[in-house]
Order: C-alpha cells, then sequence, then structure tokens
C-alpha cells in the first residue's frame, strides 16, 4: 500500500483547496441548519404530541431530507476522483508510479470519505444544543453518526465507481445520482409494497429511511452492517479492477 | 476481449452474487443491538418468559401508521417479541394506506374510529392483541404516560402493555362488570342516547366484561362480578337486594352507582331508591331532591336543572382540576343531578364533582323555580368516591364505592360531547379505573421517565437560530473565502528557498 499516504495528501489538499468544497459545506449547514431547527421549533411548540420521539431521531430518522443531504453531497464529492484525471491525462503519470491500484482507489476513496466526515462534524454542534434543552443518550448519537458514516462510505464508494467507469465528471456525477435515485425509490417501497411481501422486505432492506430510524432509535442491526459493508466493498473491488485494467492495457 | 478483462469481469460477477447471496443470509439471521442506555429494546426476562410459553400462536394487529413515532417504537419492540418466538405473528394495518385492511380490522374488532382536522385516522384501540377468539386492545394511553407533575416526562409502558396482553389472552379472566337490573336502569342492550350500550362498547375495549345482573334471583348473583354498577334505578330495590349487595360490598366488592332524582309515583316528591344501607357503609347518602342551579353562568337547562359543576382534586378527577384558561380542562354538564352528602361513620367520602355555592335543592318539584321553606342551599356535592379499609392484606384495595348524582354521567351523550364539554363522561371512565384498580405488571421494570418535548424560551429559540441556519454556515463561508484569498496570494510564487 505504498503510495497510499500521498496520494491521500493531494485528494485532501485538491479538494479544500477548490471553492466547491466550501460552497458545498455552507450549503450542507444551512440546508442541516434549516431542518435542525424547523424540528427544534416544533418540539418546543407541542411537546405532548411530539414526545414519544426525541429530537435527534426526528433529525436523523424521521425524513426523507437525509436523501436530498446525500444527493446534495455524494456525486459532487466524487464526480471528479477518476473522471478528471482521466480527461486530463494525468492517470497515465499516476498508474506508472509504484503504486498498486488498490492503494490508488483506496486513497481517493479515503480521502472522498475525510472530506464527508469533515462536512458532517459541525453537525455535532446541534447535539450539543440538543443537551442544553433536555437528555441525549450519547450511545445512541454514536449509533447515528456510524449510521450516517456507514451510509456515506457505501454511496461514496459507488460514486467512485461511476467516476471511474467515464471520463466525464457530469456523466459520473449523473450516474451517482441515478443510482441512488433508484435506491431511494425501491426504498420507498417500504411504504407502498404490502407488508410481509417480499417487495417489503427488498425494501425494507435497502431504505436508508428505515435504516437511520433504527439507527437514531439506538438500534443497531447486522442486516444494515452486511447491506452497508456489500455496499461499499463491491464499488470498491470493482474499481480497483477497473484501475487494474487501465495499467495494462491504457484508460 | 482478452483474458485478462474476462477474468476481471468474472471477478466483479462472482463479488456482487456472493454480496447479494450474503444479504439474503443476514436477512434471514440476523442480530440485533441495543444501543440506547436505559436499553429500551432488550426484553425483560419476563417478557422472554412469556413470550416463550405461548402456548398457541398469538397475532398482534398494529393499527398504526408506519409513519407515526409511537408505532416506529412500537415496531422495534416487536421486532424483539418476534425474535423470541415463532408463536408471535405481528400484522401491521396503516389506517392511512390500507382502508380496506383497516375496515376489515375495525369490523372484526369492533373499532371506533374517526380522522383529526388534518386528516389522520384516529381509533380507541392502538393494538389488538388475539390468541383464537380471545382479544385484548391496547389504547395509546396504555403505551405512556405523559406527566405534567412529572416535570412534563414521559414513562414507556409500551413492554408492559404487550406482555400484560399476551398474559391475559392465554386464559385470563377479564373483570367483570355487572349492571344491576329490574328496577328501570339504563340497559346495556340499549345503543340510544339514553341508553347505557354506548358504555358497554367502552368496557368491551377497555378489556372488562360488562353483562347483566338480578340482585333477586339466584343464591350469589354477584359471586364473579368485579364492579357492580347500579345505573339510574327508576323503581326502589328491595330491603333484601339492598342487604345482599352492602354483604358483597363488605367481602370486598366495589360499587358504581348513578342515579337521577325520579320523582314518586302519583307524587311531586323525588321517591328513594332503596340502596340507603349499601352507600352509608361508605359514609355517602343520596338525597331524594334534585339540584336547581341559580348561577347564569352554570345554568346549562331551562330552569336550572342542568347543571355545570367543578370537579375536586382526586385520583378520578385527574385531568379535570385546573384553570381552563392555561390548558384544555373538559367541562363537566350535568343534567338532573340529585345531591350526595356525607353521613358520619368511620369511613369519610370524598368530593369528585360539586356544584356552585348558589345551587338549591328541592324536595317537591310544585313550588319551582323558587327555593321554598326546607330546601337546601349549595353548594351540593354530585360525585363522591370513598373507600372501605382492605378486607385482607393480599388484595390491592379496600371495597370502594363511586356515587355519581345523575345518570347523565353515564349515559351515551355524555360520550357525545365536544371534547371541551366531556368532562362527566371521563369521570365515570376514570371512576371505573379507580374502582377495578388493575395493578401494573411488577416483574417487568419500569423504564426510566424521559423528557417529553423541548424546554425552549423564545430568547433561547431564536439564539438555536441564529447559531444553526445563519453562524455555522457563515463561518464555513468565510473560512471558504480565506482558503480562496490565500490561495490566490500564493498562486504563481516560487517556492521559499529551504
Amino acid at each position: 500500500m505504498s503510495g497510499f499516504v500521498p496520494i491521500l495528501k493531494r485528494e485532501l489538499l485538491v479538494f479544500f483547496v477548490t471553492p466547491l468544497a466550501w460552497v458545498l459545506v455552507t450549503v450542507f449547514l444551512l440546508v442541516q441548519g434549516m431542518h435542525f431547527f424547523l424540528i427544534v421549533d416544533h418540539f418546543s411548540s407541542q411537546p405532548a404530541t411530539v414526545a414519544v420521539q426525541s429530537p435527534l431521531q426526528a433529525f436523523f430518522g424521521n425524513t426523507v431530507l437525509l436523501y436530498l443531504v446525500l444527493f446534495l453531497l455524494v456525486p459532487p464529492l466524487t464526480m471528479r476522483l477518476f473522471a478528471e484525471e482521466r480527461r486530463s491525462g494525468t492517470i497515465e503519470a499516476l498508474l506508472t508510479t509504484p503504486v498498486s491500484p488498490a492503494a490508488v482507489v483506496l486513497a481517493k476513496y479515503t480521502a472522498a470519505l475525510v472530506a464527508y466526515a469533515f462536512m458532517w462534524a459541525p453537525t455535532a454542534l446541534y447535539v450539543v444544543i440538543l443537551r442544553r434543552t433536555g437528555d441525549v443518550d450519547l450511545r445512541v448519537v454514536g449509533a447515528t453518526y456510524a449510521g450516517i458514516l456507514g451510509i456515506g462510505a457505501a454511496y461514496l464508494s459507488i460514486g467512485l465507481f461511476a467516476s471511474a467507469v467515464t471520463r466525464s465528471q457530469f456523466i459520473a456525477f449523473l450516474l451517482t445520482a441515478a443510482v441512488m435515485l433508484a435506491l431511494f425509490v425501491v426504498g420507498i417501497g417500504e411504504f407502498v409494497a404490502r407488508e410481509g411481501s417480499t417487495m417489503h422486505a427488498i425494501a425494507t432492506h435497502v431504505s436508508v429511511w428505515a435504516h437511520m430510524n433504527e439507527l437514531a432509535s439506538g438500534v443497531v442491526d447486522s442486516r444494515r452492517l452486511v447491506f452497508y459493508g456489500t455496499l461499499t466493498a463491491v464499488p470498491l473491488f470493482a474499481t480497483t479492477r477497473l484501475v487494474d485494467a487501465w495499467r495494462w492495457s491504457g484508460t | 476481449m482478452s483474458a485478462w478483462k474476462t477474468s476481471s469481469l468474472v471477478g466483479v460477477a462472482a463479488a456482487i452474487v456472493a454480496a447479494i447471496l450474503l444479504n439474503v443470509l443476514a436477512e434471514r439471521r440476523f442480530t440485533r443491538w441495543d444501543a440506547t442506555l436505559a436499553k429500551r429494546w432488550t426484553l425483560s426476562v419476563a417478557t422472554r418468559d412469556t413470550v416463550r410459553s405461548l402456548p398457541e400462536p398469538a397475532t398482534i394487529w398494529v393499527l398504526l401508521a408506519p409513519g407515526d413515532p409511537l408505532g416506529q417504537g412500537i415496531r422495534q419492540l416487536l421486532t424483539a417479541y418476534e425474535a423470541e418466538s415463532q408463536r408471535i405473528v405481528v400484522r401491521y394495518i396503516d389506517p392511512d394506506r390500507d382502508p380496506l385492511g383497516f375496515e376489515d380490522a375495525r369490523r372484526r374488532f369492533g373499532i371506533e374510529a374517526g380522522r383529526t382536522a388534518d386528516g389522520r385516522v384516529v381509533m380507541d384501540a392502538a393494538i389488538v392483541v388475539t390468541m383464537g377468539d380471545r382479544r385484548w386492545f391496547i389504547t395509546t394511553q396504555d403505551l405512556l404516560e405523559v406527566s405534567e407533575e412529572d416535570k412534563g416526562r414521559i414513562r414507556r409502558h409500551e413492554e408492559q402493555a404487550l406482555t400484560h396482553a399476551l398474559r391475559s389472552v392465554q386464559g385470563g379472566e377479564k373483570v367483570q362488570v355487572c349492571f344491576t337490573e329490574g328496577h328501570g336502569e339504563l340497559s346495556i342492550e340499549d345503543g340510544s342516547d339514553l341508553g347505557a350500550g354506548h358504555l358497554r362498547d367502552i368496557l368491551e375495549k377497555d378489556n372488562y366484561a360488562p353483562r347483566r345482573v338480578d340482585l333477586g334471583h339466584g343464591a350469589d348473583p354477584l359471586a364473579s362480578c368485579g364492579v357492580v354498577v347500579v345505573a339510574g334505578p327508576r323503581s326502589p330495590f328491595s330491603p333484601t337486594e339492598d342487604e345482599r349487595l352492602a354483604a358483597w360490598l363488605t367481602k370486598g366488592g366495589s360499587v358504581l352507582y348513578a342515579a337521577s332524582p325520579v320523582r314518586a309515583p302519583g307524587k311531586s316528591t323525588f321517591g328513594s331508591d332503596g340502596l340507603a344501607a349499601s352507600l352509608a357503609a361508605f359514609g355517602i347518602f343520596a338525597d331524594d331532591a334534585m339540584v336547581v342551579e341559580r348561577d347564569p353562568e352554570r345554568i346549562l337547562e331551562s330552569e336550572g336543572v342542568g347543571v355545570l359543576a367543578e370537579a375536586r382534586p382526586h385520583g378520578i378527577t385527574a385531568g379535570l382540576v385546573g384553570e381552563r384558561e392555561k390548558t384544555l380542562v373538559p367541562r363537566i354538564r350535568v343534567k338532573a343531578a340529585r345531591p350526595l352528602s356525607r353521613v358520619p361513620g368511620d369511613v369519610v367520602a370524598a368530593d369528585l364533582v360539586v356544584t356552585g355555592a348558589r345551587a338549591f335543592a328541592i324536595r317537591d318539584v310544585r313550588p319551582r323555580p323558587e327555593a321554598a321553606t326546607g330546601d337546601r342551599d349549595g353548594p351540593f356535592s354530585i360525585a363522591l368516591a370513598s373507600e372501605r379499609p382492605r378486607v385482607s392484606p393480599s388484595v390491592a384495595h379496600g371495597p370502594r364505592l363511586v356515587a355519581l348524582g345523575s345518570t347523565g354521567f353515564l349515559s351515551h351523550a355524555a360520550w357525545q360531547e365536544p371534547l371541551a364539554d366531556r368532562g362527566a363522561a371521563l369521570v365515570t371512565e376514570n371512576a371505573l379505573s379507580w374502582l377495578t384498580s388493575r395493578p401494573r405488571v411488577v416483574d417487568i421494570p419500569e423504564r426510566a421517565a424521559v423528557p417529553a418535548g423541548m424546554r425552549l424560551t423564545e430568547a433561547s429559540r431564536r439564539e438555536v437560530r441564529d447559531y444553526v441556519v445563519f453562524y455555522m454556515p457563515a463561518a464555513a463561508l468565510l473560512l471558504g473565502l480565506a482558503v480562496a484569498f490565500r490561495r490566490r496570494s500564493t498562486e504563481g510564487r516560487s517556492p521559499a528557498p529551504r
């Protein structure tokens, strides 16, 4: 895995010196801030009716806004990773260095994951605010953020693969968004399909809404670990094979 | 295509297939961990024992929408129940999205449902647990309790309610509520506004078994009764019947007595109902008179026979005492009430509902509506509760009696009032709960209470808004601008010599 750290550093530097990163962070915090404030406003004005769930659960678990945030973050974060290098030709130079394809893929992926985690980090302040106004179960908070990281890890992996299959950032963006949209649509089946049917089981298995509801309630389910684990590993493996193929047959 | 590319494609395809198989296996055999500090989703030993020892399949019908916050918690908990035994079958019916399924369940279980102003379906049972032909209803009030006394904290009883229901449908006897008959009482078979048919439905939904009983027949007609309801007799009980009831009460029975003033046949005065001995054992006397209200703000009907009464603090009247301006406290509207009073003795009855101070009680209907010589002045108690010492240390409470001075407390009309005027119905429901006073399921530990909602002042709310909507995004923007300026200022410069 030699070469992993230099590539990771370079990717992080490239990401954080571009205006795109800060625009993303600003818009992300604005959307999340408004969402959080709406929930706080709702809970503080109707304590008896919303008491059966915690504000934290409402923020992370009971909303489709999480999808919006994922759409906002994941495609822009990953679209550039390989597509831009292939378009500009810098990938050739990278592939001639004594760095394994796995190291290249993992370094770029880790950089995207770090950037994703960096964007979520300020939302920890929301937890501090909630602790000032009521009880917050920090173990549930931990499970929730682990879930956010796990879901992001899986979607970023898909985005990385999409970036590797095309030279166009825009197409990479669209491909990632399309896969996420497909998962979203299947997930909606949770509410449409008949309870107990195979379709319902599949929909629940891929529904981010259901998974975040569980995690924000403090339930960690092995099925979700397997789902996001495989959803992360398979695109990473496919990307590694693709990068390896470029080395021997050209990009 | 080169062999190398083919092997790569095969490798990726194999990885996808392996991933799908792994997910299928994970779906069939999974583990859930409870990350909450209070172990909210971990079933107690008592519940696990109950679920594992179910003699036959139990079906749990959840009539809550998937988006309902209460339903989400129930769903998580029921997954844990299902994991303990294959004899637990859970059926979810979304009242909003599956109207046919909901209508079927509504008819099957006799559930009453209505729609709120925002279109949501609300009903008088959130969960129904069935085993064979036995069923047990769980309401949202059974699942959680929000207490203003406990600084607005919420206490969850979901596990207690579900486990209690599972135990109850395994053949546990329901408390029998016996309605006396033969004296012109309200009939539980009468579904009209003036009947007690609606009360019977409510009792069944509250997991009681209502039935009729004739005190004049059989050796021990009250043997299996948990509570006896005397619902507005229009002719007097015989001394033998009164003695039977009093004897049953001294053995530990409880009675809900509701009686409006009834004119004696052929007279202008009010007659007795013949239950003086039973009432006297609880320090209560029902006067053969009728309350007339003079206060214009408390008069509901012409000539003052409908009164607006006030609740006094007691377990039965919780939620009915307080200032209406601050919270929604339902008003107690009562028609044709008779005054009740305390009689000296070893038991002191507690006031539940009283009239205004300007009310008076008439004994003769002729010189109306002014008070005549011999009439009493208010305020009058029109609902009293009393409890005698326990007859044995093993029972939860002693014999109890709630006396209501009007049959209006029990009639269908009381439940048809808008919520703001449904105080009389709530008194009756609470009185029945107090009389039966089911003990909580003690072998399932109570969960810690959690704060209900958020307590924020207007200033704090604004502060939160400023921080999360303005300051945090602005800080990110400023940081980005700083990076951009720094980058621009260093662009084109050669690196500093080392």
